[in-house]
């Protein structure tokens, strides 16, 4: 009697915490993502009227191939992913490990690099912005070098090369906290009878700081991949997509934001969804076959 | 206990020593430190730049700034421009102070909903045997690891249905207790040892009790760590206010909204000391927690 009463107690405070995040869950992500799927399958007729429509895809798939609207926003998007994965990570690695191994004023590089992660994009954006423009110091520079302004955010030649200069240079150190809090769980008696075997630097940072931090690394890998078609630099605050600087996630939300279109978008996430599906799973089932007791 | 004691002092005299030699840079290691620390401190500067720059012509007369002599050390410094900046900004009737109260309901409201019902339920699911708590375990990472996109057309449509849009009550989004917050906290209590919760309910403490004034307690470090990172990032999107209350600007949609009015009419010399005074909170906040979230979050958990 007394277990048959503490156990409804049990369940009531289990359910009682439990209502709101679940509730919550169906609405804002359960019935959120059931009505995107449905909205890839309807559009607005020229009366007014929500219609089911395969429109959607054809629309899609004309914008792959005749305006390539879409295409150029998934070489972009494409650009942003593999630099990414394949440029700032390696580097911003590397950059932790001499971190971790105290290079001089190594709390202030710590404290510098991440900068970028801390303050606004939006701050970030319109100061370098400034700098670069006609009248700030780069862009001063370069009229007295060249002889003219140089067209940084104005020409579809520049926009995208600056976009990505800005997001490369600032995404070393996003990584940092992650990278850095790996990299001290690692067993100093390990890494000092290395050193005692005479393993030196490049070998003590290959055979032993990347497996031993692999489990967060191949997160970080995993999670890039699993943003792949979300992969984008913050185009909204530079050039609002125009000069050919869309990306897949910034033409969704320009297509919310300035169009009010909702139909769309929506089919052109599910297919990305379904694209974007099986190559999440195959790279988590690739990282669990690596390191089988990584844990999310 | 002699033996063990010149033991000892060996240890301590001769071999540390010589550990320690064993264990200094070599040549090579040295040139590489020397090359890196280098680029390191290259690097700093070129991020730092943009913030010195702000600075010198946040101290510009009104006007001066959209000369050629941007970058020239200004002469007399106006330091009142950081004054004029909480009654000179304005969006659409909201002016700075008004920006700074969007972005701490914004920031702190959602970070208190999410970090709040991301413990409790994090908790609940970990340490309770229940049917569904394989299964809301199994939600939660199949959210994390399951990329969607597309979905923001059909947020946008049911929070306008809802009436979120436009309005602070748009933080209940942030309770649905199973994002990235839960996954880490989950870990956390994962390593947390049962017995203070047994010794309690011997106690006659309720679940309620045992919850909010022991377990949440010891999860304080982390639950921080995880409340911090959530409110800067909330802190610095612009992205969803813009959205979903645009005329309820916060400080950082507002900068990005302000800078395009600045090429008509505004004070830019204000305009710099406007953003200068939005990074001081967040400065001071990562600042005054930095060591906490460093020492706590690690991806695939938290330190028990």
């Amino acid at each position: 009697m007394k277990t048959s009463a503490r156990r409804k107690g049990e369940l009531i405070f289990i359910s009682v915490i439990l209502i709101i995040p679940v509730l919550n869950f169906l609405i804002f992500w359960v019935l959120v993502n059931f009505n995107s799927i449905l909205y890839a399958f309807q559009n607005i007729a020229p009366e007014g009227d929500v219609i089911w429509t395969m429109k959607n895809f054809e629309l899609l798939v004309k914008d792959l191939s005749v305006n390539k609207t879409l295409l150029l926003a998934l070489r972009n998007t494409l650009i942003f992913f593999a630099l990414n994965v394949l440029l700032v990570l390696p580097v911003s690695y590397v950059m932790c490990y001499f971190i971790y191994k105290k290079i001089a004023c190594y709390k202030f590089f710590r404290f510098v690099f991440y900068l970028p992660s801390i303050i606004s994009a939006a701050i970030l954006v319109v100061l370098f912005k400034q700098i670069i423009s006609p009248k700030g110091p780069i862009g001063m520079l370069f009229h007295n070098v060249n002889g003219y302004y140089f067209p940084f955010l104005t020409d579809p030649r520049y926009a995208l090369k600056t976009i990505i200069f800005y997001t490369v240079f600032t995404g070393f150190g996003s990584n940092i906290v992650l990278l850095s809090g790996a990299m001290s769980q690692i067993d100093q008696s390990i890494m000092e009878a290395g050193r005692v075997d005479g393993v030196g630097m490049f070998r003590e940072l290959f055979n032993l700081v990347i497996p031993l931090t692999w489990p967060t690394l191949s997160t970080l890998i995993m999670f890039a991949f699993v943003g792949i078609f979300g992969s984008s630099g913050p185009i909204l605050l530079f050039t609002k997509g125009e000069y050919n600087t869309k990306t897949i996630s910034y033409w969704i939300y320009e297509q919310v934001y300035y169009s009010g279109s909702y139909y769309y978008p929506s089919a052109v996430g599910l297919v990305c969804t379904l694209i974007g599906l099986p190559i999440a799973l195959g790279i988590r089932k690739l990282n669990s076959k690596i390191i089988p007791d990584v844990e999310l | 206990m002699q033996t063990s004691n010149t033991s000892d002092t060996l240890k301590t005299n001769i071999l540390k020593p010589r550990r320690r030699s064993r264990l200094a840079r070599s040549r090579t290691e040295k040139i590489v430190f020397a090359v890196v620390f280098v680029i390191f401190m290259l690097y700093s500067l070129a991020l730092l730049y943009p913030f010195a720059f702000a600075f010198n012509a946040s101290l510009m007369e009104n006007g001066r700034a959209y000369t050629n002599n941007s970058v020239s050390i200004p002469w007399p410094m106006h330091f009142d421009n950081y004054l004029k900046a909480f009654k000179e900004l304005e969006i659409r009737d909201n002016n700075f102070v008004q920006m700074l109260l969007n972005s701490l309901w914004y920031s702190f409201g959602c970070t208190f909903c999410e970090i709040l019902t991301s413990a409790c339920t994090a908790y609940v699911v970990c340490k309770y045997k229940f049917r569904l708590s394989g299964l809301l375990y199994g939600i939660a990472v199949f959210i994390q690891i399951i990329p969607i996109y597309g979905s923001l057309p059909s947020a946008f449509l049911l929070y306008t249905k809802l009436g979120l849009v436009d309005s602070p009550l748009y933080v209940i989004c942030s309770m649905s207790g199973f994002g990235f917050a839960f996954i880490i906290l989950y870990s956390f209590f994962k390593g947390l040892s049962w017995t203070y919760a047994e010794a309690a309910f011997v106690d006659g403490a309720s679940h309620f009790r045992v919850l909010f004034t022991i377990m949440l307690p010891m999860a304080i470090p982390a639950i921080t760590a995880m409340a911090v990172m959530n409110f800067i990032g909330l802190w610095n999107d612009y992205s969803t206010p813009l959205l979903f209350f645009p005329n309820l600007p916060t400080l950082s949609s507002g900068v990005w909204e302000y800078e395009r009015e600045m090429q008509f009419q505004a004070n830019q010399p204000v305009y710099y000391a406007g953003v200068l005074i939005s990074l001081v909170p967040i400065l001071a906040l990562f600042l005054g927690f930095q060591n906490t979230i460093m020492q706590n979050l690690a991806t695939g958990g938290l330190k028990g």
